[in-house]
């Protein structure tokens, strides 16, 4: 676990297809390097089946909310754009974070959600234009905030998760 | 475990449906629940309750009334804030619904079996 979490910030998700402007012969090796080590991840039966069950879950969660009024009080049939945007930020997950548990927003949003354990956890929504609504807490204190996904994780959400690993990995290392 | 966030997050007319079950049996909560089910695939079970206290509502200002609509016991918590912007707007909501997600005084009730309509 310390060794996952030591290069875990900052990184970008390898589960991700290559997002590369590279024109010169060296830099497209490189390119196809890293589209081999993702395969080579991808196939690993731990994380292929981590990522996997994720998706599963988004899956699901988008049949049981896919109606009007789905919670039986009105809310908004999850938006499949929130769906699309949520799918690249899966994919966009550090190699190394744990995946998130999946449920719907009654706005339509799709809601990822990190607990770690008491009075430790990321919540996240990812609406309709990529919008990533986010609150986090670790001991006493709480932290929220916006951001867009873009290509990659926001940078205020990959830190919020590194912040709540390393405390993870800490503590269990005591 | 916890309950996820996802379970406090109020629908669009901002009241958050739940039940009053002070002074109920176990099996008298869960067939209260029955009532909430509906026949789409995930909401056809019940796998797990939140219980909360209304003092962790207190605490985040909202508010519990009971109003016996649409089923004797029905409780809507209202008080959800509402900045103008939107994005605010979520994030208040996103903060709250994770803090009583994480409330050591909220428990998460999880039934022998999943409770589904009877019949």
């Amino acid at each position: 676990m310390t060794t996952m979490e030591a290069t875990f910030e900052g990184m970008p998700g390898l589960i991700a297809p290559a997002r590369s402007t590279a024109l010169s012969d060296p830099a497209k090796n490189i390119d196809k390097m890293l589209e081999k080590i993702r395969e080579h991840l991808l196939s690993s039966y731990a994380l292929s089946n981590a990522a996997e069950q994720a998706l599963t879950e988004l899956h699901e969660v988008l049949a049981e909310a896919s109606r009007e009024g789905w919670d039986g009080y009105g809310a908004r049939p999850l938006n499949p754009l929130s769906y699309e945007f949520a799918i690249s930020f899966l994919n966009a997950l550090p190699t190394n974070a744990p995946f998130p548990e999946v449920s719907a927003d009654t706005d339509g949003e799709v809601s990822f959600d990190w607990i770690f354990g008491e009075r430790k956890a990321l919540t996240v929504s990812i609406g309709p234009t990529g919008r990533c609504t986010f609150a986090w807490m670790l001991g006493q204190s709480t932290h929220r905030g916006t951001d867009w996904i873009d290509d990659e994780i926001p940078a205020s959400i990959i830190f919020a998760l590194g912040q709540l690993l390393r405390d993870t990995a800490a503590k269990a290392a005591n | 475990m916890r309950p996820k966030p996802a379970a406090f997050d109020p629908p669009p007319n901002k009241s958050l449906s739940v039940v009053h079950a002070t002074g109920l049996q176990e099996q008298e909560v869960w067939e209260i629940g029955k009532l909430t089910l509906g026949t789409q695939p995930g909401r056809d079970k019940i796998h797990g309750r939140a219980d909360l206290p209304v003092k962790a509502l207190v605490k985040r200002k909202l508010r519990a009334f009971l109003d016996d609509n649409p089923f004797k016991r029905h409780t809507s918590v209202v008080g959800w804030p509402k900045p103008e912007d939107a994005d605010e707007r979520k994030q208040q909501r996103k903060q709250i619904c994770l803090e009583l997600s994480l409330d050591p005084d909220v428990k998460l009730v999880l039934p022998e079996s999943p409770v589904a309509r009877s019949g």
